[in-house]
């Protein structure tokens, strides 16, 4: 930056810089709203996000099972219960994951 | 998180000013410059980031206000459109009570200062607020305004490029290359 330049931004810097003092009423106005707000209580999850995740996974795991007694021994049960296995696992995974997030939120919430 | 009541109230005693000139000089309106002083306070108790003390708070607030500001300015626009407020008068009516005849010249310098900058387009003279007052980099306006820096930096240069050439204009040699 040149020394004009640097002129220049001081004379704006001076011009523009100069508080004002805001009207008394104004500023009482906003320190009473300011002690009158109340935070909003925040929302206790009803169920914990581990206890979700962990009836997904038995969900998951019956489906597995159910899928086996419905058709038992066959090349299509045998793909059917594999393809069911692995969705099943990746979204019980998922969910575990999603629950380890928001548990991690929430510790930070409680820190900060 | 957001910022509890203890230090809103520290913020609006500490840089109640400096905020309230800015409002004024952003909103060119008295009764918006009150309004936008007291949402952005309030915008404090329930916006999810945090501020820190220890970096440029006023330049935090100043860029809360022209959020705001940005969110609101339909309504803004429209109350003008139904009762025109002349810019500078009305700010500097009120401006003017606290002030005395011994630095005359000097506020003289100051109101042409404001003046001039008061007349620049929105999209420069709101980044000049922000990096004069606020003391905010160019990065910092940027993420104000969602706009990328490069574009901040360009109209900071734009805005300059006029002011010098007004104030040259007006007699400040300071002003002069």
């Amino acid at each position: 930056m040149t020394k004009h330049e640097n002129e220049l931004d001081e004379i704006l810097r001076r011009g523009l810089r100069n508080p004002e003092t805001p009207p008394p009423a104004l500023q009482q106005a906003v320190i009473r709203q300011i002690r009158a707000y109340q935070p909003p209580v925040t929302r206790q999850t009803p169920v914990p996000a581990f206890l979700i995740a962990l009836l997904g996974l038995m969900q998951s795991v019956s489906l597995v099972v159910f899928a086996d007694w419905l058709l038992p021994n066959t090349r299509i049960a045998g793909w059917l219960i594999g393809a069911v296995a692995v969705m099943a696992g990746l979204s019980t995974l998922v969910s575990f994951l999603l629950a380890g997030r928001v548990h991690v939120r929430q510790k930070e919430g409680e820190s900060s | 998180m957001s910022v509890d009541a203890a230090t809103a109230e520290y913020l609006v005693n500490e840089y109640g000013s400096a905020l309230y000139g800015f409002c004024r000089k952003l909103t060119r309106n008295t009764a918006d410059a009150d309004d936008l002083y007291q949402q952005t306070f309030l915008r404090l108790l329930v916006m999810p980031a945090a501020i820190d003390l220890d970096h440029n708070p006023r330049g935090f607030l100043m860029a809360v206000a022209v959020r705001l500001w940005h969110d609101s300015q339909r309504k803004y626009a429209r109350r003008d459109r139904i009762a025109p407020v002349h810019a500078g008068k009305d700010v500097d009516s009120v401006a003017d009570q606290s002030r005395t005849s011994d630095d005359w010249a000097a506020r003289e310098r100051q109101n042409d200062v404001q003046a001039a900058v008061g007349d620049l387009p929105d999209k420069l003279r709101v980044p000049v607020l922000l990096y004069y007052m606020g003391s905010l980099s160019t990065e910092e306006i940027a993420a104000a305004l969602h706009l990328p820096a490069g574009t901040v930096k360009n109209r900071l240069f734009q805005a300059r490029q006029q002011l010098r050439v007004r104030l040259e204009a007006e007699g400040y040699d300071e002003a002069r290359e």
